[in-house]
């Protein structure tokens, strides 16, 4: 299996001049394509933060994350924004499309930041909508959708750039169960068919019950880390 | 993309951009108009000095500039005269023997230019028979008649067929004295000009000043004033030995006053646009405040700055944009409607007059000022929007997206 992040020593320290809050503390942290994982733990424990720093948002205070052995930590602010635009996906707990822009418009954002082409786009963006299950949906504006398709149109977004990995922050926080559901089974199909990695951090158990690798943060320290499917903690 | 998602960002907030767009359409409007009113009163003293006054240009011998010696006239000025004339651009000319001196009637005297004119030539190029409000104008070859401004003559008690006498230097330095009948009053829109010039037959005066039959001054109308630069151009190549000067250099008083005029409509339109631009900045910055989630989530997903800059300033510049076309237009229809019924500024009549400005005003706006107010336009858009942009750029995507 093909490793595609990788953390080392990762820690992260806000306001380390004033009041020193220390957010992320010494994580190790290895997953390899095709995981589909969840990063658990209470409020405050760091998983926010430990995925932003994966997704090249918080640099870290100490450590490095190297992706697709790309060490991310070393890009200047610019090259990481390259960098994310072509290897990292997220969906974000809030929708967060762009309200302006219809579902098709929005998956096909991302894919003239990259230059692709407009014959490429649209039977990609076609494919990804279909494959979320908005096919019939593509010219809607996000204040049309409910918050479950909407949040369809962000996975296939996120899809859209071909990434390495999708980054997920609690994605079913704000859908009721059925939406969820929904959401979580077209991930979990993405997942089986197209070896997509996926890497949540979520409360929800019914993402938990879903998750094949659960780690669990307490203290922005992992303190566990299970793999479901064959019920074997590796630390 | 990025240019459908700024315009459609300009509409999400239909009441705001609608309030900023009606401010600049109030702005333009105000620049214009208010232009097309320096323009059109200043444009309307050139026009008058250019009729009334100076005409488009004037030759003399370079002494008589320098001394108004009555001695220096222009040598085979009715060849200089005739050849002029011939020019297709010259609509009028008139060759004016010319003297100062003074004027005085029974209780009061003032220092006066006298011309010395052919009737019917000065009628052709100053329009002056036009100008008559009392008595009669100048009669050709009839002699000791005189026409004298209409302020002159109320300011010196004159009536019609008022005697007056004329007192000046001849080309032998003796000081002459003559007797002239007032045959009318006149008035043009300069009432210092009416104050300071009176009328006589150019033969009369020719032979009091004892000089040959020559003239002073030859003024020369055209038929259009864009010719005045190659037509006066022509004219000094053709005649090196005289002064020929345009109607600037002959009046630069009046030159600077329109020159004033526009400057003044500049820092008008300068302060409008200044205004202006800080309606759009406010706009702009509470649209990134509210947008500081959109922002933050563009630039996680790999917008990079430049693009994320761009879409900041097309937004501001189209919202500017947006509003100019009704602006132009508005100020358009607001300018062709005053242009051609005026304005009337009856009760600032006084004011206006003695700075020889008519008290109907006509304003008029050239397509190069419409250009150049939209380029400023377009200018402070641009200039607006580095703000909002600077603002976006610092926006940090992880800390936005938390929320």
């Amino acid at each position: 299996m093909k490793t595609v992040i990788e953390a080392h020593n990762l820690s992260k320290v806000f306001n380390p001049e004033t009041i020193p809050v220390r957010a992320i503390n010494g994580v190790d942290l290895f997953v390899e394509q095709g995981e589909f994982t969840a990063l658990v733990g209470p409020s405050g424990s760091g998983k926010t933060t430990l995925l932003n720093m994966l997704g090249g948002l918080y640099k870290p205070t100490t450590g490095n994350i190297l992706i697709n052995n790309v060490d991310i930590t070393k890009l200047s602010e610019n090259q990481l924004i390259e960098f994310r635009l072509h290897n990292i996906g997220f969906v974000f707990q809030s929708y967060n499309l762009i309200p302006v822009l219809s579902a098709k418009e929005n998956v096909e954002f991302i894919m003239l930041l990259q230059k692709i082409s407009k014959e490429k786009r649209e039977t990609r963006v076609a494919n990804l909508l279909r494959e979320v299950g908005l096919s019939d949906k593509m010219e809607v504006r996000p204040s049309q959708l409910s918050g479950g398709q909407q949040q369809r149109v962000a996975v296939a977004r996120a899809l859209a750039s071909k990434p390495q990995f999708i980054l997920a922050d609690e994605p079913t926080a704000n859908l009721d169960s059925k939406s969820a559901t929904n959401l979580l089974d077209i991930m979990d199909k993405l997942n089986r068919d197209e070896n997509i990695t996926f890497l949540f951090s979520t409360h929800d158990q019914r993402v938990i019950e879903r998750a094949r690798r659960v780690i669990t943060l307490v203290d922005g320290r992992i303190e566990s880390d299970v793999v479901i499917e064959t019920l074997e903690a590796v630390t | 993309m990025i240019f459908i998602i700024a315009w459609r960002n300009i509409w999400r907030n239909k009441s705001r951009s609608g309030v900023l767009i009606a401010s600049i359409i109030t702005g333009i409007c105000a620049g214009i108009i208010l232009t097309g009113i320096m323009m059109g009163m200043y444009g309307q003293r050139q026009d008058d000095a250019i009729r009334n006054e100076v005409s488009n240009f004037q030759i003399h011998t370079k002494e008589f500039k320098t001394d108004n010696d009555p001695r220096f006239e222009i040598q085979n000025s009715e060849s200089v005269l005739n050849i002029i004339s011939e020019y297709k651009e010259v609509r009028a000319l008139s060759g004016r023997v010319i003297a100062h001196g003074m004027i005085l009637t029974a209780g009061s005297s003032a220092g006066v230019k006298i011309n010395g004119v052919v009737p019917q030539d000065e009628a052709n190029t100053r329009g002056l028979n036009a100008k008559i409000t009392e008595g009669s104008y100048l009669e050709r070859d009839k002699h000791n008649q005189i026409l004298v401004g209409e302020k002159l003559a109320h300011k010196m008690q004159m009536k019609i067929k008022s005697r007056v006498v004329l007192t000046f230097e001849d080309i032998h330095d003796n000081v002459i004295s003559a007797s002239f009948r007032v045959c009318g009053f006149f008035k043009t829109t300069n009432p210092s000009f009416d104050e300071t010039v009176v009328y006589v037959s150019k033969k009369n005066l020719a032979e009091l000043l004892q000089t040959k039959n020559e003239v002073h001054e030859i003024a020369v109308l055209l038929k259009n004033k864009e010719d005045a630069e190659s037509v006066i151009s022509r004219t000094k190549k053709q005649f090196p030995d005289l002064l020929v000067e345009d109607w600037r250099e002959i009046a630069p008083e009046i030159g600077l006053m329109i020159d004033m005029g526009a400057g003044i409509s500049k820092v008008v339109i300068v302060l409008i646009l200044f205004a202006l631009a800080f309606g759009i900045i406010n706009t702009m910055l509470m649209a990134m405040l509210e947008r500081t989630y959109e922002i933050g989530m563009m630039i996680a997903l790999g917008m990079n700055k430049a693009k994320l800059f761009m879409l900041v300033v097309l937004e501001t510049v189209m919202l500017v944009m947006a509003g100019t076309p009704f602006g132009v237009l508005f100020s358009y229809l607001a300018v062709s409607f005053f242009y051609k019924h005026g304005i009337d500024l009856g009760q600032y009549s006084k004011g206006l007059e003695s700075f020889g400005m008519s008290h109907i005003i006509h304003p008029q706006v050239s397509l190069s000022q419409y250009m150049q107010i939209l380029f400023l336009v377009f200018i402070t858009a641009l200039i607006s929007s580095l703000f909002p942009a600077r603002k976006a750029l610092k926006v940090d995507p992880a800390e936005s997206i938390k929320k």
